[in-house]
């Protein structure tokens, strides 16, 4: 696709076609890309798939190496997708590990997944994790789309009682981090997923979402200034709470104003989800259609989704598994136990492949959605039974727009960071970084086979 | 040790009234001699082998305590160690035992020392971060602003969640996520508040409604539910209803039914009482068995009105055995002609062979065999999906219209004076001071009225300006935090106290989870908040109120747990009986035994102890308890049963259970956490299995847990935890009273570490009643934490100590302890900022 200076607008295509489609790239509408992105391609993107508790590792590891390698029991719901995964043996979250901190391995995993750095173990006070990779990416892109990114989860239960041994539930909930304080919680009801993408008010005429777009700046307007006068005169604490709230005027300013400069006519092509889904697998794919969506219309170009929040005890009674995963993930190698684990993990790696599927068959220009996007499989802890942090389930499916050399598995040598891959993921989109947590620099043999 | 334990409660009883006393001369130094002449031998004896420099056993170095002025930079440390030490926990059960004085002796010194320290640090109350609204909070206030009850938080991300409640002022964030939806929810409040509800397309929705397993039935009982409600056949759903109206039910039905039956009769029950009923003729259609009516894939529809709030919807089957064929000697025979099914074997016209014809006639007999065993009772619901609003009241709330135009100028019957020019800022005003919770000075509302003029300057009219701004005010952060001033002290003192303001907010969030209303509003606005007995007069009338049911829902759901009821999921081949109802019955009886301990202002020991509770017809069957019919919810007497107080119901059991099978370790930290503030430390990595599948059949659970026992590490906390959760064993992980898990009798018993034994559950609470300072201390502490918004500090300790032991003076009343809360040195007051520093 070839990025011209000048563009036809894109109310011209409108008018000359009033069906429901969902717009593509097309070449001679697309403007001049954001200075951030690679003039030579679509748009690339980025996700991160968790699954929480760790996986069933025997079942996970492939046998071979390199191009020439076995799917495993696990893997095996995406053999038809082999030759666009990479599968990474060895990486490890070293900052998940307990350093000194004594119990909260699920808390740690998930704060420390996408930031590679050790949270705070605090209950409520002073909660402080880092950036997550997805965050800088976003912040660096974000501006390109209306949304910067966008958080989901599959978790729609309320978290009672405390949550992993003197870590505050805000760790376990969230995998992205805008800040060091300040986690992204993630939308776990497809309905309202929707309405954020194709706005609550599209039942109204053009006119009446004009003069709603013009009140909401004016309310914007408003509690800004007060906003800001407010919090010259608050503490140190109290301004970090009230900081955050200045942010997200500022984030929803920039959000109108990239909507109001974007007049596609939005159609997601899925009926308007009414609520989450009974059973898990429907649910599930409802979340993941949404995000192939999200993508089809350019409304982001960053998702994080959280199949299970951290210590998930969600029973799978459907594939013959009633006991709630969490205790079951500590099997203390009693064989049953682990069969289970496997089945739960097989069947998330199902969902997946049904995702896969669904962004390989989105055309895109001359290619597909996958081709162009980076999506990342995992969790943040291997073996669920001792909690370990290192040899970590991972696997990236897509080639990111012509960056990774993919169908292969890759071997690390032990205790290889994590973070160097978010590095790798992050250059590659064209965002700059000093690193992520402790990251050593970039991994090797993903952009090439030597 | 019985004796330590006297001599110990008596230390800690003169401890409680000499630590309300300030620094006294001796107090500046810490009481050395005794420290060299018997602690420091102590440790150096029973502690230091494991717990030193190098070692450091559990993470705990005594070895650092070289000398009295230590204690006071290792308080931490020194206090788990006495906590171990009272319990007889450490040393550990292997070590040689120390003897019972000196471990007095050491348990007295520190004790002293704890509260000398506690007398020469000043008074901290403690500091609370700028406190967002919770989802909760943010849908009281808008009901309570406008009196309408649409519930937007409701689609709001999780509030996270720390010290194991969700309205924790350090924890709650403010993601742009969250903004956006406040933006939404302001626009969706206010034009629901001004202009009625918005009319949109009605939706449909699948209610999630797990059912039950029904056991198959050949003969009609003598008695059963005819109402259905308890019975497995039903369908019940709780649904949250944000716009009342018409709503159409669509109830799925399964199952068969004896041909020639008479029709079935489904009932649709709103909240307990029969709203709508229809009859389901089977035979009406055709269908395909001999002898049956098939009902799976019927559906029949039902208009129901609906008001706004949560609804329990229940669809039943009334009179199941009613209408069945005279054969079967059920009341109310059907008066259809019996239908002779073929009872005869007839040959095929063609000829066959002998084998064939044999061969027919064996499989017609198979067949008549297994008809005349097919059971009865199989008619069923299946599914319900709800639609609507149909035909929606959308004519706005006299209440809220009210509570907007403050000019006086309200919309709708007869007609309004025009407004006047002072009217925008007048409504703007009194709906902000209410909102923010504050007096609100003029040039603060000076930018909400120019987005008014603004709004009207773009051909906005006055209504549709007016929400404009009043969408402004909700979004706020005047509205969404609660915020307090930082004051600097004209004495010096290190505390201010709040103004009667930010009291009445911090009164009226603890006790209703929403803003002040008009009297509390009023007596603030006078200043008079403070004067003698009107605290006490305002809590009393709070509690009374019925918007103190959010202490019931937020408080109790938290620390009791019962809020997990939401996503417990029994196993259902293993608890075939759990239902919907059941689910929801459990939850009510807690809820309702938490509401009379509220409203009748019980002594808060019922919690651990009472001779009564709360059950309907479904709970009552499960708890094995006669008479009790119907599905209200009423007063029960419990006496000489097994079960009273919180631990005995199926809420706390339930929660405090595994989907497959109970878990004593689980209860028994359920109740050293939430009941004895005692929560065990986590457990080590890389502990063996317990064989699941043997439990029950080569092994009970008792059993395979000796294991715990046998390893003195474990040991060391196991010895507090196990013996809690086998004393419940009775109750398998759904709540029912069970006498035998799998082939083994359960045995019950259990011994505490400090040699108290109990055979029945009955004793086991009797014990707990006999801990109540450990008890008072806890439910103060988490009292406490929900009341601030903030966990508890070491600077805390002097004030739930206090209030511990003024609860008797009460009669451990729950008024009492509220009060006791609401007058605290945390509750009234603030860290003062030091001189120079501006305040807002």
């Amino acid at each position: 696709m070839i990025i011209t200076g000048s563009h036809l607008p894109r109310r011209t295509f409108l008018r000359g076609i009033g069906t429901a489609i969902a717009l593509p790239m097309l070449d001679a509408m697309t403007p001049a890309l954001a200075r951030a992105v690679p003039a030579t391609a679509s748009p690339k993107r980025l996700v991160f798939t968790y699954v929480p508790n760790g996986v069933s590792m025997t079942g996970w590891t492939p046998q071979g190496v390199g191009a020439n390698f076995e799917l495993s029991t696990v893997l095996k719901p995406l053999a038809a997708y082999k030759d666009d995964m990479l599968v990474l043996t060895g990486l490890a979250q070293k900052n998940g590990t307990a350093l000194g901190d004594g119990p909260g391995d699920h808390a740690r995993a998930a704060a420390s997944y996408l930031t590679g750095v050790h949270p705070k173990k605090t209950a409520g006070a002073d909660i402080r994790n880092g950036i997550s990779a997805d965050q800088i990416v976003a912040q660096h892109l974000g501006r390109a789309t209306r949304f910067s990114s966008i958080e989901l989860g599959c978790d729609d239960s309320r978290t009672v009682g405390n949550c992993d041994s003197g870590y505050s539930c805000a760790y376990s909930n969230s995998l992205a981090w805008r800040s060091e304080n300040s986690p992204m919680p993630p939308e776990t009801n497809p309905r309202l997923v929707f309405e954020r993408l194709f706005g609550a008010d599209a039942h109204l005429d053009p006119a009446a979402r004009q003069r709603r777009m013009l009140h909401r700046r004016s309310i914007l307007d408003v509690v800004g200034a007060r906003t800001r006068q407010l919090s010259s005169s608050l503490g140190a604490s109290d301004r970090r709470k009230v900081d955050e709230y200045l942010h997200a005027v500022r984030e929803i300013e920039r959000q109108i104003e990239v909507a109001e400069s974007d007049v596609r006519d939005l159609r997601p092509g899925i009926d308007k989800p009414t609520g989450i889904p009974v059973a898990f697998a429907d649910y599930v794919k409802l979340m993941y259609d949404l995000q192939v969506v999200a993508f089809q219309t350019d409304l982001t170009r960053v998702v994080t989704m959280m199949v299970g929040r951290e210590g998930s005890m969600r029973t799978y009674p459907e594939i013959g598994v009633p006991d709630p995963h969490h205790p079951l993930t500590h099997h203390r190698n009693n064989k049953d136990w682990m069969a289970r684990v496997e089945q739960i993990n097989v069947f998330h790696a199902e969902l997946f492949a049904y995702f896969i599927g669904k962004m390989k068959a989105t055309s895109e220009g001359d290619s597909n959605l996958l081709a162009n996007s980076l999506v990342v499989y995992g969790s943040g802890l291997s073996d669920g039974n001792r909690h370990t942090h290192e040899d970590l389930p991972v696997m990236v499916v897509g080639q990111g727009g012509g960056l990774l050399r993919t169908g292969r598995h890759v071997v690390y040598e032990k205790e290889t960071p994590m973070n160097n891959l978010y590095v790798t993921l992050m250059e590659g989109m064209g965002v700059p970084t000093t690193g992520v947590g402790d990251s050593t620099g970039k991994l090797d043999y993903l952009t090439d086979v030597s | 040790m019985r004796r330590a334990l006297i001599l110990l409660f008596v230390a800690v009883a003169s401890l409680a009234t000499t630590a309300s006393s300030g620094p006294a001369a001796g107090d500046r130094q810490p009481d050395r001699a005794t420290f060299d002449a018997v602690v420091k031998p102590f440790f150096e004896k029973n502690c230091t082998d494991c717990h030193n420099d190098k070692r450091q056993k559990g993470g705990m170095n005594l070895e650092r305590l070289a000398n009295a002025d230590a204690m006071a930079l290792h308080v931490d440390d020194v206090e788990h160690a006495l906590l171990k030490l009272r319990t007889g926990e450490m040393p550990p059960e292997d070590e040689e035992r120390p003897d019972p004085k000196a471990v007095e002796a050491v348990t007295r010194w520190i004790e002293q020392e704890f509260a000398r320290l506690e007398r020469v640090t000043p008074p901290d109350p403690g500091r609370v971060t700028a406190r967002r609204l919770n989802r909760t909070e943010y849908n009281n206030t808008v009901r309570d602003l406008f009196g309408i009850d649409v519930r937007p938080a409701d689609d709001f991300p999780q509030d996270d969640a720390g010290y194991g409640f969700d309205n924790i002022a350090d924890v709650l964030s403010l993601s742009p996520v969250l903004l956006e939806k406040y933006m939404v929810a302001a626009e969706k409040v206010v034009r629901t508040a001004m202009f009625g509800y918005d009319t949109q397309a009605p939706t449909l929705v699948r209610l999630k409604a797990p059912t039950a397993v029904v056991a198959p039935l050949r003969t009609p009982p003598a008695q059963y539910d005819t109402t259905g409600l308890s019975l497995p056949n039903s369908a019940h759903a709780s649904h949250r209803v944000t716009v009342p109206g018409t709503y159409l039910l669509r109830v799925f039905m399964n199952g068969r039914r004896p041909l020639g039956s008479m029709p079935l009769r489904i009932g649709v029950y709103v909240d307990g009482v029969l709203s709508a009923e229809q009859r389901l003729d089977p035979a009406a259609q055709a269908s395909f068995d001999d002898d049956e009516q098939e009902l799976d894939g019927k559906t029949l529809e039902f208009k129901v009105p609906l008001a706004a709030g949560e609804r329990w919807i229940a669809a039943t089957v009334l009179n199941l055995f009613d209408g069945l064929p005279a054969r079967f000697s059920g009341p109310n025979p059907s008066t259809h002609p019996e239908q002779h099914r073929v009872s005869e074997f007839t040959p095929p016209p063609r000829t066959v062979s002998a084998e064939r014809l044999a061969q027919l006639r064996k499989d017609f007999e198979a067949r008549q065999e297994a008809l005349s065993k097919a059971p009865i009772n199989t008619a069923r619901v299946g599914r319900l999906e709800m639609a609507g609003p149909f035909e929606p009241d959308v004519t706005p709330s006299r209440q809220a219209l009210q509570a907007i135009y403050a000019c006086g100028h309200v919309p709708g019957a007869g007609r309004p004076a025009p407004h006047q020019s002072w009217c925008g800022l007048k409504n703007l005003s009194t709906v902000a001071q209410r909102a923010f919770r504050r007096p609100v000075a003029r040039e603060e509302l000076v930018p909400y009225v120019a987005v008014m003029a603004r709004a009207q300057h773009n051909g906005e009219s006055f209504d549709e300006a007016l929400a404009v701004a009043l969408q402004a005010v909700l979004v706020s952060p005047d509205f969404l935090f609660r915020l307090e001033r930082d004051r600097v002290s004209p004495t010096g003192a290190p505390a201010v106290p709040v103004s009667d303001h930010e009291l009445a907010s911090r009164l009226s969030y603890f006790l209703w989870s929403s803003l002040p209303d008009a009297p509390l509003r009023r007596l603030a606005d006078r200043r008079a908040l403070r004067q003698p007995g009107v605290l006490e007069a305002q809590v009393r009338r709070m509690l009374a109120d019925p918007r103190s049911s959010s202490l019931v829902e937020e408080f109790g759901g938290q620390w009791l747990q019962f809020r997990a009821l939401e996503s417990v999921a029994p196993d259902r081949d293993k608890f075939p009986s759990f239902d919907n109802y059941l689910r929801l019955s459990m939850r009510n009886e807690t809820m309702l035994f938490f509401e009379h301990i509220v409203r009748q202002d019980r002594s808060v020991l019922e919690f651990l102890d009472a001779k009564y509770t709360f059950l309907n017809e479904r709970l009552a069957t499960h708890y094995g308890v006669g008479g009790v019919s119907g599905p209200t919810f009423r007063r029960v007497d419990l006496t000489g049963g097994q079960r009273g107080g919180v631990l005995t119901q199926a809420s706390v059991l339930t929660v405090s259970s595994y989907a497959t099978r109970t878990s004593p370790v689980l209860r028994g930290k359920w109740v050293l956490d939430n009941l004895l503030d005692a929560p065990p430390p986590d457990p080590p990595a890389g502990v063996p299995a317990l064989d699941e599948s043997a439990v029950g059949q080569t092994a009970s659970l008792r059993q395979q847990m000796e294991a715990h026992r046998a390893n003195p590490t474990c040991a060391s906390c196991h010895r507090r935890m196990d013996p809690l959760g086998f004393g419940l064993e009775n109750y398998d992980a759904i709540g029912a009273w069970r006498a035998m898990d799998g082939k083994f009798a359960i045995d019950p018993k259990g011994e505490l570490p400090d040699g108290r034994t109990f055979h029945q559950p009955s004793e086991l609470r009797t014990i707990l009643l006999q801990d109540r300072q450990d008890f008072s201390r806890a439910l103060s502490s988490k009292l406490m934490t929900y009341a601030l918004g903030r966990g508890l500090e070491r600077h805390d300790k002097p004030t739930i100590r206090g209030i511990v032991s003024r609860l008797p003076q009460h009669d451990y009343r729950f008024s009492g302890l509220v009060l006791e809360i609401v007058k605290s040195l945390p509750f009234q007051m603030r860290r003062a900022v030091p001189a120079g520093v501006t305040a807002p």
